[in-house]
C-alpha cells in the first residue's frame, strides 16, 4: 500500500549548495558513542497495531464498522426507549403504515414493526456472532490439531470434515430441532455445526505452511512442547486469516438464520428474527409492502457492513502488503 | 571416543519421494545422507562443506536429531541418542543449540526480540521472570544490540541484526555444542565477517564446540579446525582444515577449491581453474560406483563399479580409489 | 565512446512507511566493450539503479531526477526546477520512459537476473520464450528462429540443443536455466548486457562455468557488460572497472587495480578486510576485520556521509556535511572527506 503523499522531495538543493567551510575543529574524530551503529528508523508496531493502521485507511471498511456500531447501539437501546414492546398486540391498530407514532408501521396483529425489527436484530446478530465464535473455536482447534499431528491422523480428521461439509445445514437443523425442540440455542448450534468445517480447512492449510517454516523447526530444536508450538508458533501466526474468516462467517450465519426462519425452522413465536419477520410479511406483501421492506433492508445493510469489514480486514492482514 | 562431544557412525537419512504414477508401487527414496561417520572433539570447530544438494544440511540436522535417522548411530556426550524419544531429548537439547540459515524465517514474527531470546529459558524452566529478563539484556549486549531493542519485532531488523538475535537465542541456555546451519550464507559480506568473528570469540570465551555447515569455502576456512567435504550424500574428504585447503587430495575437493574466485585481480588471473563438466547427479538414483565418477577428471574403470571405501591417508579420511 | 551514460540519477519508493531513497545522485559511464562491476551490499541501491535505468521499477518506484543516454541517444532528461515534485508528473514521466524503453530492452540491452526461474514462464517451452524477442524485433520466421536458438544454445554450452528447445524451465537444473537466460539475452546481439547477481544462486563449480562462459562470450561478441554483484571474488575475476556503492551513493570508483590495491574509501577498505579467501598465497587464514554495525536505513539516510556511523575514521565534518567526490586520477575517484585536498593538508599540519 502506498502512503498518501502528493509531492515528493526529490532533492534538497538548499543543503547541497551550502558552502562547506572546513575548519580544524570539524576534523576531530568521532567517538564510538557518537555513532549510531544499530539505528532503526522504523517505529515499532505490533502486528495488530499495523493491521489497524491499514484498516483505518480503508474508507469502505471504516464506514462499515461505523455503521455496524451505530446499528448495534440502536438495536440494544432502541427497544428500551420505544413505548412499544415486541409482543404487544393491538388489534385496533392493524397494518398501519409508517407514521410518527409507529416509525415502521404495524403488522397484521398491530405490533410495532420498528421494535420488532430491532428485536429481530438482537436475535439475528446474536445468532451471527455466537455461531461465528463457536465456529472459530471448534474450527481452529480441530484444523490446527489435525495439521500439527499430520500423517494418518490428519487424513482421518480431514475426511470427517469432508463428511460434515457434505451434509446440508437443513438436515442438521431438522435433526437438532427434532431432538431438542426449536429455540435460539438449536439454531445457533445447527449453524455452528454445519459451518466449522471450512474454518478447519483454512486453519489446517495455514498451519501446514507454517509448520515448514524455519522458526517452527527452531522451536522444535529448543525442545518446545507440541502444545506450545501449536499455540505460540502456528496459531499465533494464523491469527490474520482466522480473524478474517470468522468476520466473514458472521454475515453468512445471519443469512443462514434468516433463511432457516423464513422456511419455518427458526426461533419460536412470539420471538422474531429478521427471517421470521420477512416470512410473516410475505403473505401480504402486495398490500403492505413496507412490512417486508424494513426487515429485508436491515438484513441487507448489516450484510453489506459486515462484508465491508471482512474485506477491509483481509487486506489489512494480507502479508504481501506487509512490506 | 571419550573426548568426542558428538560422534556419528555410518549415519544414513533417506527421504521417501511420492511417486508420480498413482498406481505405481515402486517407492523411490532420496539418498540425502548415505553413510557418513565422523566425530567432533570438545572445543573443536568442524566445517561441513559441499554444494547444494550434497546433504550437508540434512546431515547437520540429523546429527542433532531434528530428523530421525534412517540408519547408523549418533552419540552425544557419550549417550546414544539415535532413537531417543522427544521426552528423552529435552535435556539433550538444552546442551545443543542451532543457529539457522535464514535470519528472516527462523524468528517467529509475532514475538518480540525479548520473547524470542528468553524462549529457551522458558521452555527449560530456567530462572524467574526477572532473571530471564536480566539474562536477555546480557545476551543483547554480548551480540551488540541495544537494550531498547528488546520490545521490537523481528521484521524491524536488518539481516545481520536478526542473525545476532538468533545467536543470542542459541546462547541463552549455556549450551556446550552449537550446530551452525549456514549461518552466514544469507548475509552481506561485511556482516558475514562480523558474525564469523563473533562466533569465534564466543567459542573461546564460552568453550563451545561448533558443527559449522556452509557452502562458502573461504569463510569456513577461517573458523574451522577440521573440515569435511561432502558430495552427493557421502563424505569425500575430511581432515585438518589448513592441510585440506593447502593440499587438497580428492579430485572433487581440488575442483571445488579451484572454482572459488579469489578477491584479488592479479591472483585470480593466475588461478588455475579445474572446470567440472556437468552437474550433480540426482540423489534418487546415485551412480553405482563412486558418487563423483560422472564428473571426475581422473576416473578409472573401477570408479564406475565399486564405491570407494573411506581410507585413512596422511591423517585424513578420504574416499577415492586413487589412494591405495 | 560510451554505451551508457547515467547522470545525477535519483529514485525513490513511495511506501506506507514513508519515502525510501535507494538511489541518491548516482552518475556513471559504461565504455564500449568494458566490463563494469557494481559492487554493494543489499540495500546499497545497486539493483535499483539498474532497474531505474531499465524502466523496470516496481509500481511504487519513481525516477525523480536524472539523465540517461544510451548509444548516443538521450532517453531521459529529467531535472525538475523545484525540489518538491508532484507525484502525478513523475508518474507520467515514468510511463513515457517505460514505453520508450520497451523497444530497446531485449534488443539493444540484454538482461540476466539472479533467479532465472522468476523470469522464465513455467508454462511455455524454452524455444517459445527464446523466439519471442526475435519475432518481435527481427521478424524472423519460425524456422529461422529455431536455427538461431540452436546456435545460441550451443554457444552457451548446452548440449542436445534441439531437445532443450521443447523442454519447460522446470525440467532443467539451475545452471542450465542460467545458461538459457544468457542465451536469451544474447539472442538479439545486444550492445550492453546487464547481469544482476547472475551467479549468486548457483554453486561454486557452476558459478565458475557461468563466469568462464560470460568472459569468453564478451570477448567473442565485444559487448559491454554491467555486472552487479556483492561478491568481490567475482568482480576481481571479471571486471576492469569497478563502482562501489553504499547507502544509495557511489562511494568509490576506479579500475580493478585502483579498487583492490589503492582503495581510498574506508568502506572499500572495510569490505576488502572483511572478505575471506581460499587462496594460499594471500595468507589464507588472516584475521577478518568486519565493518561494525548495520547498513543505513534509507527512509532516513544520515545527513552527512552515508557510511559515517560505521566508519572507523569518522570525523565531525562527516556527520555534518555530505562529502564531495574527489578525483584522484583519470580512472579513480572517491567520495570521502579524507581524500579532500584541504582536509589532507590540515591533517598533515596537525
Amino acid at each position: 500500500m502506498r502512503s498518501n503523499v502528493k509531492t515528493i522531495q526529490v532533492r534538497n538543493s538548499e543543503l547541497e549548495q551550502q558552502p562547506v567551510i572546513i575548519s580544524p575543529d570539524l576534523l576531530e574524530h568521532l567517538d564510538d558513542t557518537e555513532k549510531d551503529r544499530e539505528f532503526i528508523a522504523m517505529e515499532s508496531r505490533t502486528f495488530l497495531q499495523d493491521a489497524w493502521r491499514k484498516f483505518k485507511k480503508n474508507k469502505l471498511a471504516m464506514f462499515g464498522a461505523g455503521f455496524l456500531a451505530v446499528f448495534v447501539l440502536i438495536i440494544i437501546f432502541g427497544p428500551m426507549v420505544s413505548p412499544w414492546t415486541y409482543d404487544g398486540i393491538d388489534l385496533s391498530n392493524m397494518n398501519k403504515g409508517p407514521s410518527m407514532e409507529h416509525l415502521f408501521g404495524t403488522d397484521a396483529l398491530g405490533r410495532d414493526v420498528f421494535v420488532r425489527v430491532l428485536y429481530g436484530g438482537r436475535i439475528s446478530l446474536t445468532v451471527g456472532f455466537v455461531s461465528a465464535l463457536l465456529n472459530l473455536i471448534i474450527g481452529t482447534l480441530y484444523g490446527g490439531t489435525a495439521a500439527y499431528i499430520g500423517g494418518r491422523a490428519d487424513q482421518i480428521m480431514m475426511r470427517f470434515v469432508d463428511i460434515v461439509y457434505s451434509i446440508p445445514t437443513m438436515l442438521y437443523v431438522l435433526l437438532i430441532t427434532m431432538v431438542f425442540g426449536s429455540s435460539l440455542g438449536t439454531v445457533i448450534a445447527a449453524i455452528a455445526i454445519s459451518s466449522w468445517a471450512s474454518m478447519a480447512r483454512i486453519v489446517r492449510s495455514q498451519v501446514l505452511t507454517l509448520k515448514e517454516q524455519e522458526f517452527t523447526l527452531a522451536a522444535q530444536a529448543l525442545g518446545a512442547s507440541g502444545k506450545r508450538i501449536l499455540v505460540k508458533y502456528l496459531l499465533l501466526n494464523s491469527v490474520g486469516p482466522i480473524i478474517v474468516t470468522a468476520t466473514l462467517n458472521v454475515p453468512t450465519a445471519v443469512f443462514s438464520e434468516a433463511f432457516l426462519s423464513f422456511v419455518g425452522c427458526g426461533v419460536a413465536i412470539p420471538m422474531a428474527s429478521w427471517g421470521t419477520l420477512s416470512s410473516d410479511a410475505l403473505s401480504n406483501v402486495s398490500t403492505y409492502p413496507y412490512q417486508l421492506f424494513f426487515p429485508v433492508a436491515a438484513i441487507c445493510l448489516s450484510m453489506f457492513a459486515l462484508n465491508f469489514i471482512g474485506d477491509g480486514l483481509s487486506s489489512a492482514f494480507d502479508p504481501r502488503r506487509n512490506k | 571416543m571419550a573426548d568426542n562431544i558428538l560422534e556419528i557412525q555410518d549415519l544414513k537419512k533417506y527421504f521417501p519421494v511420492k511417486s508420480r504414477k498413482i498406481f505405481s508401487r515402486e517407492r523411490q527414496v532420496v539418498h540425502a545422507v548415505d553413510g557418513v561417520s565422523f566425530g567432533i572433539r570438545r572445543g573443536e570447530v568442524l566445517g561441513l562443506v559441499g554444494e547444494s544438494g550434497c546433504g550437508k544440511t540434512t546431515l547437520g540436522r540429523t546429527a542433532v536429531r531434528l530428523y530421525k535417522p534412517t540408519g547408523g548411530k549418533i552419540f552425544f556426550d557419550g549417550q546414544d541418542i539415535t532413537n531417543a524419544s522427544n521426552r528423552e531429548l529435552i535435556p539433550v537439547k538444552k546442551k545443543m543449540q542451532i543457529i539457522f540459515q535464514d535470519p528472516y524465517a527462523s524468528l517467529n514474527p509475532r514475538l518480540t526480540i525479548g520473547d524470542i531470546i528468553s524462549e529457551p529459558m522458558r521452555i527449560h524452566h530456567i530462572g524467574t521472570k526477572a532473571e530471564q529478563e536480566e539474562r536477555v539484556q546480557e545476551l543483547l549486549n554480548v551480540v551488540g544490540l541495544k537494550p531498547d531493542h528488546i520490545r521490537r519485532y523481528p521484521n524491524e531488523f536488518s539481516g545481520g541484526q536478526r542473525q545476532r538475535v538468533g545467536i543470542a537465542r542459541a546462547l541463552a541456555v549455556n549450551p556446550s555444542f552449537i550446530m551452525c546451519d549456514e549461518p552466514i550464507s544469507a548475509l552481506d559480506v561485511s556482516i558475514q565477517a562480523q558474525i564469523i568473528n563473533m562466533l569465534e570469540e564466543l567459542r573461546d570465551k564460552l568453550n563451545l564446540t561448533y558443527l559449522f555447515v556452509a557452502h562458502d569455502l573461504s569463510m569456513v576456512r577461517h573458523i574451522s579446525d577440521r573440515i569435511c567435504v561432502m558430495y552427493l550424500g557421502n563424505m569425500v574428504e575430511c581432515g585438518p582444515s589448513e592441510e585440506v585447503y593447502t593440499h587438497p587430495m580428492h579430485p572433487y575437493t581440488k575442483a571445488l577449491l579451484s572454482a572459488v574466485p579469489i578477491p584479488d585481480p592479479i591472483r585470480t588471473r593466475e588461478q588455475k581453474r579445474t572446470l567440472l563438466e556437468g552437474e550433480i547427479p540426482s540423489p534418487i538414483n546415485p551412480p553405482k560406483g563412486c558418487p563423483f565418477c560422472t564428473r571426475c577428471t581422473c576416473k578409472e574403470k573401477i570408479c564406475m563399479e565399486v564405491k570407494p571405501p573411506v581410507k585413512e591417508v596422511d591423517g585424513r579420511q578420504i574416499a577415492c580409489h586413487l589412494f591405495p | 565512446m560510451y554505451v551508457l551514460e547515467v547522470e545525477h540519477l535519483r529514485s525513490f519508493f513511495n511506501t506506507e512507511n514513508g519515502v525510501v531513497r535507494p538511489v541518491r545522485d548516482v552518475s556513471f559511464k559504461v565504455e564500449q566493450g568494458e566490463v563494469l562491476g557494481i559492487v554493494g551490499e543489499s540495500g546499497s541501491g545497486k539493483s535499483v539503479t539498474m532497474f531505474s535505468v531499465m524502466g523496470l521499477l516496481a509500481k511504487n518506484g519513481y525516477v525523480g531526477q536524472g539523465r540517461v543516454t544510451f548509444d548516443g541517444e538521450t532517453l531521459l532528461d529529467l531535472h525538475p526546477e523545484t525540489d518538491e515534485v508532484d507525484l502525478q508528473t513523475l508518474r507520467n514521466v515514468k510511463a513515457n520512459y517505460e514505453k520508450h524503453l520497451q523497444d530497446i530492452r531485449g534488443k539493444d540491452i540484454g538482461m540476466i537476473f539472479q533467479d532465472p526461474m522468476t523470469y522464465l514462464n513455467p508454462l511455455l517451452t524454452v524455444g517459445f520464450q527464446m523466439s519471442e524477442g526475435l519475432k518481435r524485433y527481427f521478424h524472423l520466421s519460425n524456422a529461422e528462429c529455431r536455427a538461431r536458438n540452436i546456435e545460441m544454445l550451443e554457444l552457451v554450452g548446452i548440449t542436445n540443443a534441439e531437445k532443450r528447445l521443447s523442454q519447460y524451465p522446470f525440467e532443467l537444473s539451475g545452471g542450465m536455466r542460467q545458461r538459457i537466460m544468457i542465451a536469451m539475452a544474447l539472442n538479439s546481439k545486444p550492445k550492453l548486457l546487464i547481469a544482476d547477481e547472475p551467479t549468486t544462486a548457483l554453486d561454486v563449480t557452476i558459478q565458475a562455468q557461468i563466469l568462464e562462459l560470460m568472459q569468453s562470450l564478451q570477448k567473442k561478441i565485444g559487448m559491454s557488460i554491467i555486472l552487479i554483484t556483492h561478491d568481490l571474488g567475482v568482480v576481481a575475476s571479471m571486471c576492469t572497472h569497478i563502482i562501489i556503492m553504499y547507502g544509495g551513493q557511489i562511494m568509490e570508483e576506479g579500475s580493478d587495480m585502483d579498487i583492490f590495491y589503492r582503495a581510498r574509501h574506508p568502506y572499500t577498505e572495510g569490505l576488502l578486510n572483511s572478505v575471506a579467501t581460499c587462496d594460499n598465497e594471500l595468507g589464507g587464514k588472516r584475521k577478518l576485520e568486519p565493518i561494525p554495525g548495520s547498513p543505513p536505513d534509507l527512509r532516513k539516510p544520515p545527513q552527512g556521509c552515508a557510511f559515517v556511523d560505521r566508519c572507523k575514521y569518522a570525523m565531525k565534518i562527516c556527520k555534518a556535511h555530505e562529502p564531495p567526490v574527489v578525483t584522484l586520477s583519470d580512472t579513480h575517484s572517491c567520495k570521502c572527506w579524507r581524500c579532500h585536498p584541504e582536509v589532507m593538508a590540515m591533517e598533515q599540519e596537525g
